[in-house]
């Protein structure tokens, strides 16, 4: 009897704190309630090297830096932000910074090192001035 | 013959004309008609010690060929980007900054009449650094308004005129490594600038590689803290904290995270009400705070002592407002407890208090310990025999906890640990049958624990 209780704690101590490892690298700053944005929602993106100032009227949301981990290419990188930022309801992307780094990828016995790229950028809700 | 006479005396005048008037004495569109190259009489006549021209060939056919294709239609544009370029190569700043404001004003839908790195190139060739600060800043706050251009608009700078191929070589020359700040930092430190301005200029300028250059972007994260703190009564410096500074201090994510967690912990706290996570309790019942009806006689008091559990122990898992409970459980009845199991629902949650009726039921073993020998049960004496009847126990009852300490769960911004202190009351009927006593009744009973909560 006493070793299924503890089998218990065990069991639910695991399933919660698996989720505790958590996302290092996405900071939330709003925790206002926002709708995703759908796909007829328009979002903006900028780069840091084009325009290197965020714009004044943005509301900041969240800040992230992409895991090459998780997401390797630009490109990837790129993709994922824009997810995150539609499910954010953030409307509008800042891309402030890119690194390219060499990064060790793989599982079981397979890895292999690659050149990744790491996104840095702020998700921001503009509204648009009627 | 009169008319003869005039045609000679034409004809004596003009060679003369030709040989007094130096190249200086025509605008650049003109002297872009002649044979020499616009670029190599603007280097000459923008630094008579630069000896520097480039003659080559094949830019020089191609200015030509650009000439012919200048659309009629903005010839009112490429005049004015000569008077611009001439005003640049007479080092008249005041006039440099007539003609920028009329390239400005000749902006439009259909044509863009200066490019940022025209209006640049004058600022810094003539060193007027105080209009290169206006321009960026009004630049960089306007840069999100929206734009009179389009993807049709005409960029005059396409026609590669004289301006375009004066402003190019002068970026082709310019050091690719270093931020231009660098390249002008005596100068701008010798400038006639108040202190405040000098800095919101550097700041300005070496925002344009921050991002790309490490040292870069340390010394401008610096620069723009020590502005905001020394000018707070800037108007620009709130749009600098904000649009400048806040972007490049993000982007240290781990020293970001931890600031974001300290100022939004409130708000973590308050936005996870109701949403859930995992705990354990551990707590004694406080027996002398109960009642129980039905038990008097359920064991025989001569043969056996009740053994006492005293330790409650139970896992939560809570989703939503859901509350699914295990563990080892007393009911509040001297000698009698198990495994049990209970489906809460949370009533209130605050920052400090949760409360949580339940009901529950539980697999209940009656323990004793023998007074003495019994040959009957064939025990011997202090001795621990247990016995349950299944499912015999059932129970209402709320659960109060305190959480008097709720830190974040280690590194995470958004995982949250509570220390609780758990007072829980119960009414519950059990019912006994097993072979060391047999009862059943309702006890109320107050336990109270301490627990940790994971949410």
């Amino acid at each position: 009897m006493k070793k299924s209780i503890l089998f218990v704690l065990v069991a639910f101590a695991a399933i919660v704190l698996s989720g505790c490892s958590g996302k290092i690298d996405l900071v939330m700053v709003s925790y206002d309630k926002r709708k995703p944005l759908t796909l007829d929602d328009k979002l903006q993106i900028a780069f840091s090297n084009v325009i290197p100032v965020a714009p004044e009227n943005g509301v900041l949301i969240a800040t992230i830096k992409t895991d090459p981990e998780v997401v390797c290419s630009g490109e990837a990188a790129m993709n994922f932000l824009i997810k995150t930022s539609r499910e954010l309801g953030a409307n509008f992307l800042f891309v402030k910074k890119a690194e390219e780094a060499k990064v060790v990828v793989g599982a079981g016995v397979y890895y292999r090192v690659k050149q990744c790229t790491t996104l840095y950028a702020d998700f921001m809700e503009v509204k648009e001035e009627k | 013959m009169k008319k003869l006479s005039i045609i000679f005396a034409l004809l004596l005048v003009i060679p003369v004309f030709a040989q007094k008037s130096s190249k200086k004495d025509f605008s650049a569109f003109e002297q872009s008609l002649m044979n020499d190259s616009p670029a190599e009489t603007a280097a000459e006549s923008s630094d008579e010690s630069d000896t520097t021209s480039v003659s080559e060939k094949g830019s020089s056919a191609d200015f030509e060929r650009s000439l012919m294709d200048r659309p009629s239609e903005l010839n009112e544009v490429f005049i004015a980007r000569d008077n611009l370029l001439e005003a640049i190569q007479q080092k008249k700043g005041d006039l440099v900054r007539i003609r920028i404001k009329e390239l400005e004003d000749l902006n439009s839908e259909s044509v863009v009449a200066i490019e940022n790195e025209e209006k640049e190139y004058a600022f810094f060739k003539l060193r007027m650094f105080k209009d290169l600060l206006n321009d960026l800043v009004k630049r960089y706050k306007t840069a999100y308004e929206p734009s009179k251009f389009n993807e049709n608009t005409k960029h005059a700078s396409n026609s590669e005129d004289a301006l375009f191929i004066v402003v190019k070589k002068d970026l082709d020359s310019r050091d690719s490594v270093h931020n231009i700040y660098y390249q002008y930092s005596d100068q701008i430190d010798r400038a006639r600038m108040s202190e405040q301005e000098k800095m919101k200029l550097k700041l300005m300028l070496l925002l344009r590689s921050a991002y790309s250059e490490k040292d870069v972007m340390k010394t401008a994260t610096n620069l723009a803290k020590r502005y905001v703190k020394e000018y707070p009564d800037d108007p620009d410096s709130p749009w600098i904290e904000k649009s400048v500074l806040g972007p490049l201090e993000r982007t240290n994510i781990y020293e970001y995270k931890f600031k974001m967690r300290k100022e939004n912990k409130e708000a973590v706290v308050k936005n996870k009400f109701y949403t859930g996570g995992f705990g354990i309790r551990m707590g004694v019942p406080l027996y002398g705070f109960g009642f129980q009806f039905g038990f008097n006689d359920f064991y025989r008091k001569d043969l056996f002592e009740p053994e006492i559990y005293m330790i409650d122990m139970e896992a939560f898992l809570q989703i939503n407002r859901f509350v699914l409970s295990l563990g080892f459980v007393n009911a509040g009845l001297e000698g009698v407890g198990g495994f049990g199991f209970d489906f809460g629902y949370v009533l209130y949650e605050s920052r400090y208090f949760k409360v949580s009726p339940f009901v529950g039921a539980a697999f209940s073993e009656a323990s004793f310990e023998t007074k003495e020998k019994i040959p009957y049960y064939g025990k011997f004496k202090e001795e621990i025999v247990s016995d349950g009847s299944g499912l015999n126990t059932f129970t209402l009852g709320i659960n109060g906890d305190l959480k008097f300490g709720t830190p974040y769960f280690l590194l995470s911004d958004e995982k949250l640990v509570s220390f609780l202190l758990s007072v829980k009351a119960s009414l519950s009927y059990i019912d006994i049958d097993s072979r060391y006593s047999r009862g059943n009744g309702l006890v109320g009973s107050i336990s109270w624990s301490l627990g940790v909560f994971f949410w």
